[in-house]
């Protein structure tokens, strides 16, 4: 009982291989390839298999594998095909949306933009074929979709970037680039662009879901690794049985903090938040452009945006800073 | 379980773990402490500068002037030489002085023959070498800059050293750049992929001439209401606009050693009533940039040879750094050009540092660069027809009526609401633009206790303050009659607090005062220059 009482898994369960609770009917066969594996078991269960493809999972992972091709190759073209260059430069590279001139135009050269449109569409289907995926294996194990709703929620988060917001918008160039730096750069002109996003109450509530999201996370695995010595790991049965690891853990919060969720409770709170932080993000993208210009002003507007003190003398301003751009 | 794994992975997994932290703490070239933080706006919203003092920076060398020149009974230049077209009317000592300097700034190694071919007939005056001719470009552009430019380039001025820094071709420069086409995506040069040492230099320069040119596109990317405008006409720039904007932003960053807080409130970028004045000799520079690289650059392009010019053959032109080179005033401010007054200036005289100071210290008015004082078409403020009395409590709503929302209304609407905490007696101020025209200069009593003494350089001691910084404006400056906080301009909505401590600490002095309330528009902000506390 004592084994959970390091910070790392010291401990690997290694039993027979367990080839999963029976098939529903109408299931494809699962492929019984069976191992174990002993670095895999560091960091969770040792067993590997047995595997379930199906039609969603096949099909998902082809289109997924033919949209990482497309981007790949793009960034690897945008290199002359010199290897050495595409794996120095990996991170800058990128595959960037059709440029404004296009509009909502699906049919773009694929040189500029083409490519990211194709990219797009494979990268999605896939995404919502894994969703699929998801939900039905859930259900042919017999469990609750709660995987797949919070899966939804981030999905929505995605299509909110790359396709929700550029057709309001009007044109695919609003959409986020391929690329590891220049979807950042993205993030950060869009940011600046649309007034700074901090003042963006979605985007403000999508940091608090994260950040407690990680808070819970935190609080949640210590409270469990901290009562395993009393059986605490088995969070699902002291969820209707309290027995003395939830008592003393609930103890624990309550002299901490005043409060405590329940071996249950705190599973839910932990989805909602985690569900939540993309959700919210979503609605912030949503809105940009849509219904918000400059989310500073509107903070302005709305009294959230603190004054500070000025430590420098007056000074003019010139004119032409005072004129809206595109008129 | 194999023992084997149980006794050793941990050994191993050490040793990697101790080889990555051994590479990670030498090869990284480490900044170590102390570093100096210098904080470029009000306490605690980190508008902060760093600077180690273990840096040093690219070609910092400072060269010392020769000695002056014996200009007693010396001819003119002139009389003496053949073909002298811009610094004839020195003297032939100065001249030669001068010569000496410049070739000591550019060309060291190669003397003067590099501008020189004394090879010909015509020896020192033959025009037979292209860098005769850029050179002579050059000095007239010097020239030019060091009178015409004062706003940026005062009091230190610019010498030919200031770019060129002992090479021949000044270290920092850019040429134009196709935009990515779609067959590429990343518009560098080729050997950039192989070369680049930091994450900037992996940004394409391909926005410069955008910015850097006569010709150049807007860099108002923001949209000045809160709201998609309800014609739906674009307010707000497209993303690659901002990007470039970005990248162009990075680069005066880069070129000066300071980050976007030097100039701006990061908060609203393109507020200038939050930004520091450093943002105007900041965009004097822009200018400055844009005309020499237009006036005195561009034209050489027939002049250079090909291996000067870039793939769209147009000569290396000059951004920030070509003169700053990682420091925000080139040469730590070294003056220079002091000794060299006669030839390099068109005047003969240091740049005026009158206009830069105007800025820093706060007596600039709104004709400095742009034009028209736009006050003057103004209609002059006049105190509002209301008893002072009225001012303190309009500005400040009654402490009972804050918490229940409708002291945030009053502020939205101020020229219309707050009239049941008034009880009818008498009327609101009207704060609306019309009623009271937009910033007078600095509004007297209403500004900062405790405003910062001017500073013109953060870090540097204090400029001793002419008149009393006390009682100069503060950020209401916009001569526009925007509030400090820059909202719409027919919303005018200050923070929630402010009433409140408008009230604490600075309501007695806007009651104090009828002009402090005919200009209450433009610094309504909550006690500017106290230090008040914000939630």
């Amino acid at each position: 009982m004592g084994s959970y009482s390091s910070i790392y898994n010291r401990i690997q369960v290694r039993g027979p291989f367990d080839p999963g609770v029976p098939m529903k009917p109408g299931s494809d066969e699962r492929i019984q390839s069976k191992a174990f594996s002993y670095w895999l078991g560091k960091i969770g269960d040792p067993q590997l298999g047995p595997l379930y493809l199906g039609w969603s999972g096949a099909a998902s992972l082809a289109f997924g594998f033919i949209a990482i091709e497309i981007i790949g190759l793009n960034m690897w073209a945008s290199v002359d095909w010199d290897p050495y260059a595409f794996v120095r430069n990996i991170a800058f590279l990128s595959l960037d949306p059709p440029p404004a001139k296009y509009g909502l135009n699906p049919l773009v050269p694929l040189g500029d933009g083409g490519w990211w449109i194709l990219a797009g569409f494979f990268l999605t289907t896939s995404i919502l074929l894994w969703w699929v995926r998801s939900y039905t294996r859930a259900r042919a194990l017999g469990m609750g979709t709660h995987t797949s709703w919070a899966f939804a929620s981030a999905i929505f988060l995605y299509l909110s970037l790359g396709l929700f917001r550029p057709i309001l918008m009007g044109s695919w160039s609003e959409a986020v680039p391929f690329g590891i730096i220049t979807h950042l750069n993205w993030t950060a002109s869009v940011s600046v662009l649309y007034g700074n996003w901090y003042y963006n109450p979605f985007h403000m509530l999508s940091i608090v879901f994260l950040y407690g999201s990680t808070m819970l996370f935190a609080m949640h695995g210590a409270t469990i690794l901290a009562v395993s010595r009393f059986g605490g790991e088995r969070e699902a049965e002291e969820i209707v049985d309290r027995g003395t690891a939830a008592e003393r853990g609930a103890l624990f919060w309550r002299w901490t903090m005043g409060f405590n969720a329940t071996f249950e409770s705190i599973h839910r709170w932990a989805w909602w938040f985690a569900v939540l932080t993309t959700f919210t993000g979503a609605i912030g993208v949503l809105l940009t452009g849509t219904v918000v210009d400059n989310w500073y002003l509107w903070g302005v507007k709305h009294g959230i945006a603190p004054s500070y003190p000025s430590v420098y003398p007056s000074f003019p301003i010139p004119d032409e800073a005072t004129r809206s751009v595109m008129q | 379980m194999s023992t084997k794994h149980v006794r050793y992975s941990p050994v191993i997994v050490g040793v990697v773990a101790f080889a990555l932290v051994l590479v990670g703490l030498t090869v990284p070239p480490w900044v170590l402490p102390p570093i100096e933080s210098i904080e470029t706006g009000p306490a605690a919203i980190e508008m902060v500068q760093f600077k180690a003092a273990s840096r040093q920076l690219p070609y910092s060398a400072k060269p010392i002037a020769l000695e002056p020149a014996d200009n007693e009974g010396s001819p003119q230049a002139s009389e003496v030489y053949q073909n002298v077209q811009v610094l004839g009317e020195l003297t032939d000592a100065e001249f030669t002085r001068l010569m000496l300097a410049i070739t000591e700034w550019v060309s060291p190694e190669q003397g003067c023959e590099y501008c020189h071919d004394l090879t010909s007939d015509e020896g020192f005056a033959s025009d037979a070498l292209y860098t005769k001719k850029v050179a002579r470009q050059m000095l007239q552009m010097v020239r030019h800059i060091n009178t015409n430019w004062p706003e940026h380039v005062a009091p230190s001025g610019v010498t030919c050293y200031t770019c060129h820094r002992g090479q021949n071709v000044p270290p920092w420069s850019w040429y134009e750049q196709n935009e990515p086409a779609g067959d590429s995506f990343m518009g560098k040069p080729r050997p950039w992929h192989l070369e680049a040492k930091t994450i900037r230099q992996f940004f394409p320069n391909v926005p410069y001439d955008k910015y850097l040119m006569e010709e150049h596109a807007s860099a108002q990317i923001q949209s000045t209401d809160p709201l998609v405008s309800r014609t739906g006409n674009a307010e707000v720039a497209r993303e690659q606009d901002a990007e470039n904007l970005y990248l162009f932003m990075m680069q005066m960053a880069n070129s000066m050693g300071v980050n976007c807080t030097y100039c701006h409130n990061s908060r609203a970028f393109r507020d200038w009533s939050q930004s520091t004045p450093y943002r105007w000799i900041a965009y004097w520079g822009i200018r400055m940039a844009r005309d020499i690289n237009s006036n005195y650059i561009e034209p050489l392009a027939s002049v250079f040879p090909e291996e000067r010019k870039g793939p769209l053959g147009d000569p290396a032109k000059a951004h920030c750094g070509t003169c700053h080179l990682g420091n925000n005033k080139p040469l730590g401010g070294y003056k220079l050009l002091d000794h060299y007054l006669v030839g390099l200036t068109e005047d003969g005289k240091a740049p005026d540092p009158a206009p830069k100071e105007a800025i820093l210290i706060g007596e600039a008015k709104p004709t400095a660069v742009t034009g028209p004082d736009q006050d003057a078409a103004q209609p002059a403020p006049s105190p509002a027809p209301v008893s002072q009395e009225a001012i303190g409590q309009s500005v400040a709503p009654g402490s009972g009526g804050s918490g229940n929302g409708a002291a945030y209304e009053s502020q939205e609407q101020p020229a219309t609401t707050g009239n049941d905490d008034l009880g009818g007696t008498v009327r609101p101020v009207p704060q609306d633009q019309n009623a009271a025209p937009p910033s007078s200069e600095p509004t007297g009593d209403q500004s900062p206790q405790g405003a910062a003494p001017s500073q013109l350089d953060p870090g540097t001691s204090m400029q001793p303050s002419e008149g009393s910084p006390a009682t100069k404006g503060t950020a209401n400056a916009p001569s526009t009659g925007q509030p400090a906080s820059n909202p719409p301009p027919d919303e005018e909505t200050p923070g929630k607090d402010e009433p409140q401590s408008s009230g604490e600490t600075g309501g007695a002095d806007a009651a104090g005062s009828g002009g402090g309330a005919g200009s209450a528009p433009a610094n309504r902000g909550p006690a500017q220059g106290t230090t008040t506390r914000f939630d």
